[in-house]
């Protein structure tokens, strides 16, 4: 129970954070400002997938052990209304504490977010929400969980024995890479041209719908790629941890995917953005130029940052359901003497495999569809680029963290002990 | 030979004035208990009367409060409470075998990657722990089922590969908790069958755990425990 209150805390504290900065944003008049106002409704498009994932994870903990008992209760010949009411009941209250334990803690973080500078000035008070704006962002997390929890029992009220039976392994269309990677290449001719428009402006315009196509590409061909490279570290495995994480990924490469996907985005942004601010920055901007260069930047790790917490906090809250949901098979496999550092590692590289795919893959991407602007900016601006790389290190190493705090959670189910 | 080195030599497990207590309540209350080399013991009780917490004790799962459990090992009789949680892991890897009322095989796995997994964990190659896996499979009736997963078998068949893999590393005694407890009364009988010829069959040892009278009818010896108290023994074939 505590997990998915936790999960659901943490999405709500994210959108009223995001929420309130794109509030402030809003509020301002300048004509000039439109730019910012554009550019943090990108931010948000960017932080969607994240924030989807998390709640998912939320959703998903407790309806993952509920649809093994509602299938149970159906197959004995329970109604659709009753397996129907008690999940969206638990689900709803579960996001309804967790939403509000996010606003309390909302409250007192918002005045740190307000030291935030943009514009040369901080944020301030503008990022704070009216009571209205925030009781419509619980009402909104409230309404999420309630949604998915129907669509989650959907499958259990018409296919009983598809919950209960898990038969084959997921398989992903190799096709849906190559037409990606064919897209990509395609990208590649239309970006570079944006360097030689010499403004600010014109560098953030062109990029923009190049970047929003591959980021479609990107979500497309991630689980192809990641279901790839399992494969071929399901031959090369030698060891148990090694054979473990490679099924475990191929038991559904868009699971693994879709759970890093929001850093496979905000990796493909970081870089975009950190040569876009170092191209402005070449050009010699001044006055509202150079101020907008330093904003993209601050805004391009802002992003990054809740990107990698809120894979980070859903990588956390997944890994943590797991050990939970499959209890007896933890408790097995240590009973039966498999050390726990093996089922340590085995659950670590089922997360950070796909992981460093998704960030520096889609890092990757970017370099290569902005080839000539990298490799003058990389000459030119060393220390940007070094800065984007060191915070992909970061929120790689966040994750990582996330696993680890985990830890706890396998120790106490092997700590308990069948009675009989 | 004095009855007592008769005695230790052919006990491969040995439990003297076993004690555990899980808060206030008793779950052993000095239970004695000899387990021969090469026997199938079964373990009969009702619910609650200490019949998995004295598996666990045996089988070094859990460490007792009072008493001690001894193991015949090459190099004189090991106390299994004298060793690290680390060491009683390793034993449990190599020594001994376990075979769970679920299975509780990985479901991700295939039948012939579940059974390698010991071997794994023990540092041989793939390759060779799969050929050994995959022959200890044939063993047992499963042949050409290597590559399918658990969705994939019946329940009979899924507890076989359970078996397989407690059996991978010839492990002196095999421990066996209601391994037939989710199946049927004629795949039982199937499963328990493969238990024993698999276990005592080649002079391995068996320890099972069972409420069922069916099943321990087929064992050598049976034990009945009462809170937490042996109660009685059966001899049901000679333990000569």
């Amino acid at each position: 129970m505590l997990l998915p209150v936790i999960a659901f805390a943490v999405t709500t504290l994210v959108i009223l954070v995001v929420y309130g900065g794109v509030a402030a944003f809003f509020s301002w008049t300048r004509p000039e400002d439109g730019i910012y106002q554009m550019l943090a409704v990108m931010a948000m498009a960017l932080l969607v997938a994240p924030l989807l994932t998390l709640s998912e994870s939320a959703v998903a903990l407790s309806a993952r052990s509920r649809s093994d008992r509602l299938a149970s209760v159906r197959l004995l010949g329970a109604s659709s209304r009753t397996v129907r009411r008690l999940p969206m009941i638990e689900a709803t209250l579960l996001a309804c504490v967790g939403a509000l334990i996010g606003v309390a803690v909302w409250l007192a973080v918002a005045p740190l977010v307000g030291l935030i500078q943009f514009r040369g000035a901080p944020l301030g008070a503008a990022v704070m929400l009216a009571p209205v704006q925030v009781a419509i962002v619980v009402l909104a997390v409230t309404a999420v969980a309630l949604g998915r929890s129907v669509t989650g029992l959907r499958r259990v009220l018409i296919t009983p024995l598809g919950v209960r039976t898990r038969q084959d392994a997921e398989h992903v269309r190799k096709w849906i890479v190559v037409i990606g990677l064919g897209a990509l290449v395609v990208l590649a001719q239309i970006v570079p041209a944006a360097g030689g428009t010499g403004s600010a402006w014109g560098v953030i315009a062109v990029i923009c719908i190049p970047f929003t196509l591959a980021m479609g590409v990107l979500r497309l061909t991630g689980p192809a790629i990641v279901g790839f490279v399992a494969r071929r570290q399901l031959r090369q495995a030698q060891d148990a941890a090694q054979l473990v994480a490679a099924r475990t990924v191929l038991e559904s490469p868009q699971a693994a995917w879709h759970r890093v996907a929001g850093v496979a985005m905000a990796s493909f942004v970081a870089v975009v953005g950190g040569v876009g601010f170092a191209l402005i920055e070449m050009a010699g901007p001044g006055g509202d130029e150079a101020v907008l260069a330093a904003d993209v930047r601050t805004g391009v790790f802002v992003v990054l940052a809740i990107s990698f917490v809120m894979v980070a906090c859903s990588v956390g809250v997944d890994e943590a359901g797991s050990v939970l949901d499959r209890k007896d098979l933890v408790l097995g496999l240590d009973r039966s003497g498999t050390p726990r550092a093996v089922m340590e590692r085995a659950r670590a590289r089922a997360v950070v495999v796909p992981l460093l795919i998704a960030s520096l893959g889609s890092a990757a991407v970017a370099g290569v569809m902005l080839f000539p602007l990298v490799g003058i900016v990389t000459i030119v601006q060393p220390l940007t680029l070094l800065t984007v790389a060191a915070t992909l290190v970061t929120g790689v190493l966040l994750v990582r963290g996330a696993l680890w705090a985990t830890r706890p959670v396998v120790r106490s189910v092997i700590r308990s002990v069948d009675r009989h | 030979m004095s009855r007592t080195i008769v005695r230790m030599i052919t006990a491969v497990l040995e439990a003297q004035g076993l004690v555990k207590r899980y808060g206030d309540a008793v779950a052993l209350d000095g239970v004695d208990l000899t387990v021969r080399v090469g026997e199938s013991l079964a373990i009969m009780g009702a619910s609650g009367s200490g019949k998995t917490t004295l598996l666990h004790c045996l089988a070094g799962i859990v460490v007792p409060d009072g008493g001690r459990v001894t193991l015949a090992t090459a190099n004189g009789r090991l106390d299994m409470g004298s060793i690290s949680d680390e060491e009683r892991s390793e034993l449990r890897r190599t020594t001994f075998g376990f075979v769970f009322q679920q299975g509780l095989l990985i479901p991700e796995l295939t039948a012939v990657e579940n059974v390698s997994l010991p071997m794994l964990l023990a540092g041989a190659s793939r390759r060779e722990a799969e050929r050994q896996a995959s022959a200890g499979l044939a063993s047992l009736g499963l042949e050409g089922l290597d590559h399918r997963r658990l969705g994939q078998l019946s329940g009979g068949q899924a507890q076989r590969v359970a078996i397989a893999r407690a059996q991978v590393m010839a492990p002196a005694v095999v421990f066996a908790d209601e391994p037939t407890g989710a199946l049927d009364s004629r795949t039982s009988m199937e499963v328990l069958d493969a238990l024993i010829a698999s276990t005592t069959g080649r002079g391995r040892t068996l320890v099972v755990v069972t409420h069922e009278s069916a099943v321990a009818r087929r064992c050598d010896r049976t034990v009945h425990l009462s809170d937490g108290c042996l109660t009685g023994v059966d001899e049901h074939r000679s333990a000569s």
